[in-house]
């Protein structure tokens, strides 16, 4: 199969051969269409700016990427967030390597498509298009290249789309666009497109491509007759095989290459034709009859082929059109394998230390492709859909609509994912959780429990009726009940929350929400109004599109989202784990939930505190402050948002387990005031009054293993940097009171600002405390000092 | 100003100590067992009255019995030392002593770093047991050498390369109680952190996370109730213009007891990009701003993206009601549009220049791509525009920033460029940046050198110095003799003129031998910046080679050196199309990691080889491989480390010398250099006068 992409690819050329990955000498000294001169060949060389650089074979009739060239260096499993973010810059400094003083960035196959599909690369790898001088560049070469192969304009359109949302106000970009656009509409027939305008039969690989030239233009607001994505829906109709497949030419076997092919084509046939349907309870069936059921049909058969036949990772345009499947499924699993996970793998473990990731292409090819796939693949999950029930999907494309729309906000792709109730909890992995319905919600006991465990550790649930459902509706109240107790109200979201706020808006109607806040956040919120409709329907405009923007932003703090397989565990090796174990639990006091909010902050420490010192600490089930229960822990755990108050038993307790040895961390949630004055006057009533660390003392010097520079390096959120500001205390340095015992050892260790909601993954709105980071450093640090006894 | 007479200071390179020995002292023959571990160490002093009370706090790992030497400095005393909370017994050796000792304990160890103490004075316990963990402590008293306020004082710090692994985390801090306010505090050995909790008070400090080299700590630090406290500080090598050090700080104390006013323009980049938490860390430092404006303070507000918005035709007074109505006005605007850089530039900078000096906060995360969109443009037109007379302090959040425009647009007005990461607290850096400037101790400062013949002096321009900065310019000096030094500049709207007598010396003075390299740091920078801003000349792509050779100061551009032996033409070639290709980037994070990489050449303070380092295209920070030593630079060619040499230095002769053979031992006991340099971990390549000597 791959020798016969590459027979198609170069078909147009009269040069039929096949090469196979590792061979880039081979394609340079057979491009015949571009020699290059000796001087140019040692400026190219020259520009890689590389270690290493054979300038002695620089003078001759070389390759432009020197095998000796290093830029790269070997990567080392597992995947993370930060070794993508590399990939992607060392691939993108490859494609820069190989630009010619023209512009070009060819390799050697059909003239322009290598150069555009570089220039895509570069500019989804965050190049702006008028002030990189690399991808100016290459974009005026593309401005001036005539060429008649659907694939290099199909790839060439995308490019002007992507330039203009970086420049709208380029004209020449936008006009470029439209000849490509107009050139895809010619070159079209009855079925789809081959290699260029004079061919009468098609191709699936040809075709997907000008299906994503023609969506580029249309994303551009150039419109497409309807007529033209009906028939190009007939097409991936008619050929998709019995087995849910599709193959290169008609009566082709299903190939995985050609099921990406139809399924990302059908995704943005499906979203061009399909458009403004959106479900009401007066017409329920706009997806489940018709053309639009059928489509959906086609997609979830292609799709489990999919599941069932592995694709080939190891390829670059295998690696493209799964990503671009996946991206606009949201799906993260095809049969049980992550897709991005598979590929990231592949694309990392192959990249060369040129930068390059060949994957059975040239380098130039090869490297672009796999650089769209980390980039796209890899982007912040930003809503989750959950799947329940049978009416979880009313709106299918309304997720994949808002997060297309949200990526200028954040001027950075996004996605979303669906998620089952059966998928594991790290699979609940974006901020927000969309419940959709019309029915009542039906949730066992298991499954509230994995929802108060997302809840747990970050994430924000919204429930939104499809078309004001009031079954749904009652149904999302009582899951609040459940979730929060009977007694936790819902109350309405007045005009002046943060959620409105955030970011200012005009609304022309705001939409109503009711919610839960616990621990200072509103975590559960039901919609009064549908949210999906307006979503499916793309009214980008409208109200829906900004409140959500603005629930994304109160849901993070307004930081940045995250990529994919972000990691918090230190950079640096894991220590051996050492023998024993060391034993913690949270305490339970009062009668609310308040103690309860830092659920998920333990498990993410207690692995971090593994790593970084070796030692075991296990956390036991949360304890009530009482001699017996409290006895066999080495460290107590106290934390909420609500005014500490403990019994005089309960402090008898405390008094007696300290003075035996054991040692209390308490810290406010979220930095919360009420907690942190409640706790401080307790605990100086208890013992004595929690005073700062004097600068010398061990705990602060933290020379020990795991221990950290107190003083200095530890972020904090910018609401406990504006205040520390306002008070003229240091910003970055630990806030830390102790009180000490008669041989100077801190029994309790005190922050009034937080440790806990930062090390669950909880981003409180204007919260007040450390980041993740130094929070569980911080709290590493206290362990570990422990540890040394 | 007094006139300088300068005593001898510390000339030795920074040696660290203490160095544990496995087994004892006697034995001839090479002891079994490793060194131990030095987990973690502190270092503290505190200076006053001319004494150090210092301690050292190692933290160490390791079985068996082991020997401690401490080299000391010639009036150092060791006041105790224990282990693990028990005394240990220790005698000091003179240098005749000490070098018999260490000579032997070299050759029975094969181990020439030993060498290179033999000239100091060595505190010895013969022997303490290690069980696992356990905290030395050594306690020492140090006079400082000082003379007419100049005092320096040498700290010991661990020595890793004597021990087993890395230091997990090494600490220096100090503090400086003076009975004058303390002006310049600087160590050419370690990038230090200053605080100054009052005139008279410096706290210092220093951290470093896997230490795999240590070396004494050498702080300077001038004690003057006049307002700057200049010195001013030479090196000379026979035959060659000598360097100088002109060194002054404006805190402390004096004269400045209230901050001139100024016209305060906060120009802040309001374009769609800089939507969540950019905006909102903005905000939170523009409220620090206006909540922190002197009294008489004029201000504006001005925000662009594709329009601009000034929230006042003209700058106001500081009213309260000024600037609540200016906070409500920023808390209202939605960041949205692109960035109108030039008009925002033209709106900032229009006006006629006032009796208080106009300083615009210029903040952005873009490029230009609303209005005039050339960067060449925007900068031709600039002075044309500048109607009051600012100083631009530009900064650039992000990577899409063109530090090649910010940079030119702070350098054309006198100000500065400044650039904030992504992942860094942009609120943060904004709030420092305006105290700084909130108190300024001079502006349009010029140095007048008399009648000196000076040349290559950097910065070339001081532009204004502000509270809590040091003044600090480097060059070059021909001729001798005692010249006027005159350190010139407006406060408060009027001229200002410091003055004291230099003594430029005739023959040579090795005393300050860090001061070429920290001239060569920063020459290498602005010659950078040149290239970038103005286009690759040969001949300062010459002289950033030869320089970075010279002195191991090691580039993006010149990394090679330190890697292979190659011809000069070769390397300017390299260089040359290194410079090309990253001159090409205007912006992006390469763009920005050049313009870092140059600021911190050209604020080097200290050779400290771990701070000798440059932020790649990554923004990764990557090592030299090279070191330096006092004032040489080495290579590691093979397997071992090469001085550099260059057509000024070629050796005359060339020897082979055997270590431990009676030549070597006779070279060891007559040049200090050569000892020194056998600390390197590695059989060296180094010169002795103008003979090449290898050891082998």
């Amino acid at each position: 199969m791959r020798g016969l992409i590459f027979f198609t690819l170069l078909a147009s050329l009269g040069l039929i051969w096949t090469v196979s990955a590792g061979e880039p000498n081979r394609i340079n000294s057979l491009n015949r269409r571009r020699p290059r001169p000796p001087q140019m060949q040692l400026r190219q060389n020259a520009f890689l700016g590389n270690e290493n650089i054979d300038f002695q074979q620089a003078r001759g009739l070389q390759p432009i990427a020197s095998p000796s060239a290093q830029i790269h260096a070997p990567f080392e499993p597992p995947v993370t967030a930060e070794k993508i973010k590399t990939a992607i810059a060392d691939a993108a400094f490859y494609l820069r390597s190989q630009q010619q003083p023209d512009g070009s960035i060819e390799s050697g196959y059909v003239q322009g498509g290598s150069t555009a599909l570089a220039t895509l690369a570069l500019l989804a790898s965050g190049a702006h298009p008028t002030s990189d001088p690399a991808a100016a560049k290459a974009l005026e070469w593309l401005l001036k290249l005539e060429t008649d192969n659907t694939y290099v304009v199909g790839i060439r359109a995308n490019v002007w789309e992507y330039a203009l949302r970086k420049a709208p106000y380029e004209a020449r970009f936008r006009e470029a666009l439209k000849r490509d656009f107009d050139w895809l509409l010619e070159a079209r027939n009855e079925e789809g497109w081959r290699y260029s305008k004079t061919s009468s039969d098609w191709d699936n690989s040809c075709t997907q491509y000008g299906v994503l030239g023609l969506w580029a233009g249309a994303r551009a607001g150039l419109k497409v007759d309807d007529a033209v994505w009906a028939a190009l829906w007939r097409h991936f109709k008619a050929h998709q095989n019995k087995d849910g497949g599709w193959g290169y030419v008609h009566s082709s076997g299903s190939s995985a290459n050609m099921a990406t092919a139809g399924l990302a084509s059908l995704f943005l046939i499906f979203d061009m034709r399909h458009s403004q349907s959106v479900y009401s309870r007066s017409a329920p069936n706009p997806f489940t009859e018709g053309e639009a059921a059928e489509v959906l049909a086609a997609l979830e058969r292609g799709m489990r082929w999919l599941g069932e036949h592995e694709g080939e990772k190891g390829q670059a345009y295998y690696l493209y059109g799964i990503e671009r499947t996946g991206v606009a499924s949201g799906r993260r699993y095809f049969g049980g394998d992550d897709w991005f996970a598979g590929g990231a793998l592949h694309a990392l473990s192959s990249q060369t230390a040129s930068g390059s990731i060949p994957l059975g292409y040239s380098d130039v090819i090869g490297t672009a492709l796999s650089t769209l796939f980390l980039v796209y693949g890899g982007a912040p999950v930003a809503f989750q859909k959950l799947e329940h029930g049978a009416d979880w999907n009313l709106n299918p494309r309304d997720l994949a609509n808002l997060t297309r729309a949200l990526w200028s906000a954040y001027e950075r792709p996004l996605n979303w994912h669906t998620v089952g109730l059966d998928d594991p909890l790290e699979a609940f992995e974006a901020p927000i959780l969309l419940i959709s319905g019309a029915a009542a919600l039906k949730l066992d006991d298991g499954e509230v429990k994995r929802l108060r465990g997302y809840l747990h550790k970050g994430g924000l649930i919204l429930a939104q009726p499809s078309d004001n459902s009031p079954a749904f509706k009652a149904s999302a109240e009582a899951l609040a009940a459940r979730l929060f107790g009977p007694s936790a109200p819902l109350k309405v979201i007045e005009a002046d929350h943060p959620i409105y706020t955030v970011l200012k808006h005009d609304w022309q109607r705001r939409p109503k929400l009711r919610g839960v806040t616990e621990g200072g956040r509103a975590l559960f919120l039901i919609a009064d109004d549908d949210l999906s409709g307006a979503w499916q329907r793309n009214d980008v405009e409208g109200d829906a599109f900004k409140l959500a923007m603005n629930l994304l932003f109160y849901a993070t703090d307004l930081r940045a989202l995250e990529g994919r397989f972000t990691s918090r565990m230190p950079r640096t090796p894991a220590m051996t784990p050492k023998d024993g174990q060391r034993r913690m639990a949270r305490i339970i006091y009062g009668s609310g939930s308040s103690w309860d909010l830092a659920a998920a902050a333990w498990e993410v420490s207690l692995a971090y505190a593994l790593h970084a010192t070796g030692q075991r600490w296990v956390e036991r089930p949360p304890v009530r402050l009482t001699t017996k229960a409290l006895q066999g822990l080495d460290l107590i755990h106290i934390t909420g948002d609500e005014p500490l108050q403990l019994s005089a038993a309960e402090i008898k307790a405390l008094t007696g387990y300290l003075k035996g040895g054991g040692v209390l961390l308490i810290d406010a949630f979220g930095g919360a005031a009420p907690f942190a004055e409640a706790a401080r006057a307790t605990l100086t009533r208890a013992l004595s009054a929690p005073k700062p660390l004097a600068p010398d003392h061990p705990f602060t010097l933290g020379q020990f293993k795991g221990g950290v520079d107190l003083s200095t390096g530890l972020r904090m959120t910018l609401s406990a940097r504006r205040r520390l500001r306002a008070e003229g205390r240091a910003v970055d340095a630990h806030h830390l009171e102790a009180i000490l015992d008669e041989a100077g050892r801190p029994m309790v260790i005190f922050s009034p600002y937080d440790l806990s909601a930062a090390r669950a993954g909880v981003a409180l709105y204007r919260g007040e405390g450390y980041l993740p980071d130094a929070a569980l450093q911080i709290v590493t640090h206290a362990l570990a000092y422990l540890d040394r006894g | 100003m007094r006139a300088l007479l300068l005593i001898l200071c510390c000339t030795h390179a920074a040696l660290a100590g203490p160095l544990l020995l496995p087994g004892d002292l006697k034995g001839a023959a090479p002891p079994k067992g490793a060194p131990p571990q030095i987990l973690f160490s502190h270092a503290q002093a505190q200076i006053e009255g001319g004494v150090a009370k210092s301690t050292l706090t190692e933290t160490l790992k390791g079985e068996g019995a082991f020997a401690l030497l401490l080299p000391l400095s010639p009036s150092d005393e060791v006041k105790g030392c224990a282990l693990g909370g028990v005394a240990l017994k220790g005698r000091v050796l003179k240098p005749k002593a000490a070098s018999a000792l260490l000579t032997k304990l070299g050759k029975a160890r094969q181990d020439t770093r030993l060498l290179s103490f033999v000239h100091q004075r060595l505190y010895v316990v013969d022997q303490l047991t290690l069980k696992g963990e356990a905290i030395l402590k050594i306690d020492l008293e140090q006079p400082l050498s000082s003379q007419d306020g100049f005092s320096t004082y040498q700290g010991v710090m661990s020595a890793p390369q004597f021990a087993q692994g890395v230091i997990e985390r090494a600490r220096f801090t100090a503090t400086i109680q003076g009975a004058a306010p303390i002006r310049a505090v600087f160590s050419d050995t370690h990038a230090l952190t200053v605080k100054r909790p009052s005139p008279t008070r410096v706290e210092v400090s220093y951290t470093k996370a896997g230490l795999e080299e240590g070396a004494d700590l050498r702080l300077s630090f001038v004690e003057d109730a006049d307002p700057l406290g200049l010195r001013f500080l030479t090196h000379r090598e026979a035959g060659a213009p000598g360097y100088f050090l002109l060194l002054g700080n404006p805190s402390g104390g004096g004269d400045e007891a209230q901050a001139p006013k100024k016209t305060l323009i906060l120009a802040v980049d309001a374009s769609g990009s800089m939507r969540g938490e950019k905006w909102e860390q903005a905000l939170s430092a523009m409220s620090y701003i206006l909540d922190h404006l002197g009294g008489e303070d004029r201000f504006n507000v001005i925000t662009f993206g594709t329009e601009v918005r000034a929230f006042t035709p003209q700058p106001q007074p500081k009213t309260p009601q000024a600037i609540a109505a200016a906070k409500a006005h920023l808390d209202a605007l939605i960041p949205v549009g692109r960035t109108n850089i030039s008009e925002a530039l033209r709106v900032a900078l229009a006006g006629e220049p006032g009796d208080a000096p106009r300083v615009v906060i210029f903040l952005t995360d873009g490029t230009p791509t609303a209005g005039e969109q050339d960067p060449k443009a925007i900068l031709k037109d600039l002075k044309a525009i500048n109607t009051a007379q600012a100083q631009v302090f530009a900064l650039g959040v992000g990577d899409d920033v063109n530090p090649q425009l910010l940079d030119r647009v702070a350098e054309d007005t006198g100000g500065r460029a400044l650039y904030v990461s992504e992942e860094e607290a942009l609120d943060t850096q904004i709030a420092a940046l305006y105290d700084r400037l909130s108190h300024p101790a001079l502006s349009e400062v010029k140095l007048d050198f008399g009648g000196a013949s000076v040349s290559q002096i950097h910065p070339e321009a001081l532009g204004a110095l502000f509270q809590g900065e040091d003044l600090i310019a480097l060059g070059r000096f021909e001729g001798e003799g005692v010249h006027s030094v005159t350190v010139r500049g407006m406060r408060g709207g009027a001229p200002r003129a410091f003055t004291l007598k230099a003594q430029l010396p005739k023959a040579t003075d090795s005393r300050h031998q860090f001061i070429p390299a920290l001239w060569a740091a920063r020459r290498i920078g602005d010659l950078l910046a040149k290239i970038r801003l103005q286009g690759p000349e040969p001949k300062w792509i010459e002289e950033v080679v030869t320089l970075s050779h010279r002195y191991g100061i090691v580039t993006e551009y010149t990394r090679f050196i330190a890697e292979e032996e190659i011809s000069a033409e070769e390397a300017n070639r390299r260089a040359s199309d290194l410079m090309g290709a990253a001159r090409q980037r205007a912006s992006g994070r390469w763009a920005v990691q050049q313009s870092v990489n140059e600021a911190n050449l050209r604020g080097k303070l200290s050779n400290d080889n771990a701070d000798n380092a440059y932020f790649d295209r990554r923004g990764v920070r990557t090592k030299a491989k090279s070191k330096i030593i006092g004032k040489r630079a080495f290579y590691k060619r093979g397997d071992r480390w090469v001085q550099s040499q260059d057509a000024k230095n070629k050796p005359a002769k060339r020897r082979v010398v055997k270590r431990f053979s009676p030549e070597y031992m006779e070279l060891i006991k007559k040049d200090q250099a050569f000892s020194e340099a056998q600390q390197l971990d590695a059989p060296v390549t180094v010169f002795s006068g103008d003979e090449l000597i290898e050891v082998r």
